[in-house]
């Protein structure tokens, strides 16, 4: 038997990683229509690890050993591509096959609609089977599923607050290159008592911030009902170097609705704190020490942000939203005029509230899913 | 001589009175017919000087073909061709006269108010002039037969006049004073505003006729009448009168369940009342008259009660009082307010705010009622006490789930007519086009959009004058006294 030499190796590797690319090149057409822009970019990106296997099976007929190292060190966007367009078929499967209940639908629906008023890229909808993320770099954003359907929309709202941060632009053209929510985070991290995790934290609280100026009183409910632990974290302890307790992170949620109330002049942010937040904080976390100077900092720099260079993301949808309860509580398919994907959501817990048995949900879900791709189809 | 018998020409004069009031409905009901039967003489003579218009046309038409005629004419009469000339412009000018005289009184006789069911007010009005009637005949008898002592007959003479007659008297008076009101629009037309928000209770029972007056009342002797008190004899009161509905509403024995819950709540074995007296049947209307004016009528008649009417006095003991106290009046329209739905919007939004500003107002008011010192203690009291020990938080939750129950017989303000209330605040804001709405919600919509933006501090007066505004142009008709 012919023992092979390093570079009779290196080929054998590098046939086998041809014949990976070019399945993910077959599952990417599958997945994105040709013409597409996200096809586009990510054809150029199979382009070029095709071409850097091409280059190395060039190079190790010469030298394989340096030809190895270049092809370790050039192939390392490889494995991530692979990983996105995977994760694109996946979501397009599941939506093909209506495993998710339209739950991507809506997720694609809501984030257009929060792009569009922002004014930021777009992003796109992918699904993992961890918690939610989100990808700068692909502008893509990672929704659980399996999970919790729709009622894990809000969710999504504080990775779009992440997306925020990086892209929202100061509202005078020539002040256009500064991100005022970066700002915040930045001044957020340097704060005393901030430091060990500065900036990840930082970045976790205002997106929290974000989500409850963008949705309202709903994601500090999603978030308690659906995502809080049981057991009450000891507020203050960082549970990690990614993300703050809940305790600090429900603080943030909680303070920012006071200061929507407080800003817009609107009471009902507040009073939705004491009367629904509050005790089903209690309920879930107990008793919590007062909000800290951090989570009260980013809550009031959230809010003079948003509303200063793109008040239009501001939650005003609650009348709106009641309506949408009540009909949903009636059985009438028929949406309000004005019906937007944040309404539809804060609607659909509000009739969650009141509805805590699952045995109402499959028609109130296909009502609420029905709205959001009403919604979506009338998106440019 | 025999000497009169004081007594008995006083009985006669009450006999008389009552003769004179129950014409009163006959009275009301042909005030229009002198203007009707001018409106038709004059009526008539349109044709008439049309016809005369036509022979002095054919008239001036021959002379101009044949001169000779009217210079033989002028030999006879002087100065007859000018006059004849001047003839068909002045007839002219006579039947334009005439046509603006006839639109006129057209105007004067449609201002007179329909009384809507004259049977039914007479049917009322004569059953307690004839019990009076019945009373003066039998004290009458009593006399004659001498059975009893004069001082005891002028006791029960006393008791007829002052207890009984007087107040039907007071009520024609108020009647048919309210009628003339009404009719020459010194009420600013908030009886048609209000007549057509009563509207909205046709079919619990027939639709009383609204009237201004001295005080706040239903009609007793014409019990198709609702007197509207003063001075609430403007837009912001007009939704008081759903107090009134709501008082006969909770009087009318016939609704087993509602009977029911009186006696339910007002029991001495009730635990919540622990151990003190327990109300009484008439309290408990007022309180029930507040919670369905409340959930027909919303935030517009909590306004207008807590508002205009109610004061926020807490010093009183509830058990020395026949009728609630108004601090326990407000809190059963507050507990109303805030039932959610489906008779009520949902907490959180707009609505959510509203009440909020009603709240911190009376809340403040009932602070300043009393000296600094007893200001907590008399907003401890406003606010009732611990659920535990509270029956009204569950009288007015009883209540709530009574009128629920008659789904759109009693038809609630619920968040769709608050979304229609924010099509006509837009309205009354920007001078926009109307909302389209169904003729029994357009006036409980148009004051609740107008009670949030007092609220909001926007200029009464100027408010009220928009609101008119407007139910001028949907009625289609020219508003009449001031604004």
């Amino acid at each position: 038997m012919t023992v092979p030499d390093l570079g009779s190796v290196l080929s054998l590797r590098l046939s086998a990683e041809q014949s990976r690319l070019d399945d993910v090149r077959a599952m990417l057409s599958f997945t994105v229509p040709d013409g597409a822009t996200e096809s586009i970019s990510l054809r150029n990106r199979l382009d070029e690890a095709t071409r850097v296997v091409s280059d190395a099976r060039r190079n190790v007929a010469r030298d394989a050993m340096p030809a190895w190292e270049a092809w370790a060190e050039q192939s390392k966007d490889a494995d991530p591509l692979v990983d996105q367009i995977i994760s694109m078929l996946i979501t397009r499967l599941l939506r093909q096959s209506e495993v998710d209940h339209g739950a991507f639908e809506a997720a694609e629906a809501l984030l257009t609609e929060l792009s569009s008023a922002a004014g930021v890229p777009p992003v796109v909808i992918a699904q993992t089977q961890d918690v939610e993320s989100v990808d700068h770099l692909r502008s893509a954003v990672s929704m659980r599923f399996p999970g919790a359907r729709i009622w894990g929309l809000p969710v999504l709202v504080h990775e779009f607050g992440h997306h925020l941060v990086a892209h929202l632009r100061h509202r005078e053209l020539a002040l256009a290159d500064r991100r005022p929510l970066q700002d915040l985070v930045s001044k957020a991290a340097r704060l005393p008592g901030n430091e060990t995790f500065g900036t990840e934290h930082a970045h976790e609280l205002v997106a929290d911030a974000l989500a409850t100026v963008i949705l309202g009183p709903t994601y500090p409910i999603a978030c308690l009902c659906l995502r809080v632990p049981s057991t009450a974290d000891r507020p203050y302890v960082s549970r990690g170097s990614t993300h703050p307790a809940w305790a600090r992170r429900v603080a943030a949620m909680r303070a920012s609705l006071d200061e929507l109330s407080l800003q817009s002049g609107h009471s009902r942010f507040r009073s939705q704190r004491e009367t629904v937040i509050d005790p089903l904080t209690k309920v879930v976390l107990g008793d919590l020490d007062g909000t800290g100077d951090v989570e009260s900092l980013i809550a009031e720099g959230a809010v003079k942000a948003v509303r200063q260079h793109r008040p239009n993301l501001m939650y005003d949808g609650a009348d709106i939203a009641i309506a949408l309860a009540d009909r949903l509580a009636a059985g009438v398919t028929e949406p309000v005029d004005g019906t937007t994907v944040t309404t539809i959501i804060d609607a659909a817990w509000r009739w969650r509230l009141a509805h805590s048995q699952p045995a109402d949900d499959a028609d109130v879900v296909k009502t609420i899913v029905a709205w959001c791709k009403a919604v979506g189809d009338e998106q440019p | 001589m025999t000497t009169q018998d004081l007594l008995v020409l006083r009985l006669d004069a009450l006999e008389l009175d009552i003769t004179k009031v129950l014409a009163a409905v006959t009275v009301a009901k042909d005030r229009g017919q002198l203007l009707d039967n001018a409106r038709q003489q004059v009526g008539s003579c349109r044709p008439l000087l049309r016809a005369v218009e036509g022979s002095l046309d054919k008239l001036m038409r021959a002379t101009e073909d044949e001169p000779k005629i009217l210079e033989l004419i002028s030999e006879t009469v002087h100065q007859l061709d000018r006059d004849l000339e001047d003839a068909p412009k002045t007839i002219a000018e006579v039947i334009v006269k005439v046509r603006a005289a006839f639109d006129s009184l057209g105007e004067l006789a449609s201002t007179a108010v329909a009384l809507g069911e004259p049977e039914a007010l007479q049917a009322s009005l004569k059953q307690r002039c004839d019990e009076l009637t019945r009373a003066i005949d039998k004290l009458r008898d009593d006399l004659t037969a001498q059975s009893g002592t004069r001082p005891a007959h002028w006791q029960r003479y006393r008791q007829l006049l002052n207890d009984r007659a007087r107040p039907v008297f007071a009520e024609y008076v108020d009647f048919l004073g309210g009628l003339t009101i009404r009719d020459t629009g010194l009420d600013d037309r908030i009886c048609e505003m209000t007549d057509a928000l009563l509207g909205r209770f046709t079919a619990l029972s027939r639709r009383p006729l609204p009237l201004p007056a001295r005080q706040a009342a239903l009609g007793n002797a014409l019990d198709s009448v609702v007197l509207l008190g003063f001075p609430e004899w403007s837009i912001w009161g007009i939704p008081l009168v759903g107090h009134e509905v709501g008082l006969r509403y909770a009087r009318d024995r016939n609704s087993v369940e509602l009977t029911s819950l009186i006696r339910d709540f007002s029991s001495a074995d009730n635990p919540k009342l622990g151990g003190r007296t327990p109300p009484t049947e008439t309290y408990m209307q007022d309180l029930i008259a507040d919670a369905f004016a409340t959930y027909t009528l919303g935030f517009s008649y909590a306004c207008a009660a807590m508002l205009l009417r109610l004061t926020p006095r807490a010093d009183q003991s509830r058990e020395q009082l026949s009728h609630p106290r108004d601090i326990d009046r407000a809190r059963v329209i507050m507990m109303t307010l805030g039932s959610g739905p489906p008779s009520a919007p949902s907490h959180g939004g707009s609505f959510t705010e509203a009440v909020e500003k009603l709240r911190d107002i009376w809340n403040c008011a009932v602070r300043d009622y009393v000296e600094p010192p007893d200001a907590d203690q008399a907003a401890l009291e406003a606010a009732g006490p611990p659920p535990a020990q509270d029956w009204l938080d569950d009288f007015t939750a009883a209540v709530v789930k009574h009128l629920r129950s008659f789904g759109a017989i009693i038809r609630p303000y619920d968040n769709d007519r608050w979304m229609a209330s924010d099509k006509w605040r837009i309205t009354l804001a920007d001078s926009v086009s109307r909302p389209e709405s169904d003729p029994d919600d357009v006036v409980p919509d148009l004051l609740t959009a107008a009670w949030r933006m007092r609220l909001d501090e926007v200029g009464v007066d100027r408010l009220a004058t928009d609101v008119k505004k407007q139910w001028s142009e949907l009625t289609g008709r020219r508003p009449k006294g001031r604004g």
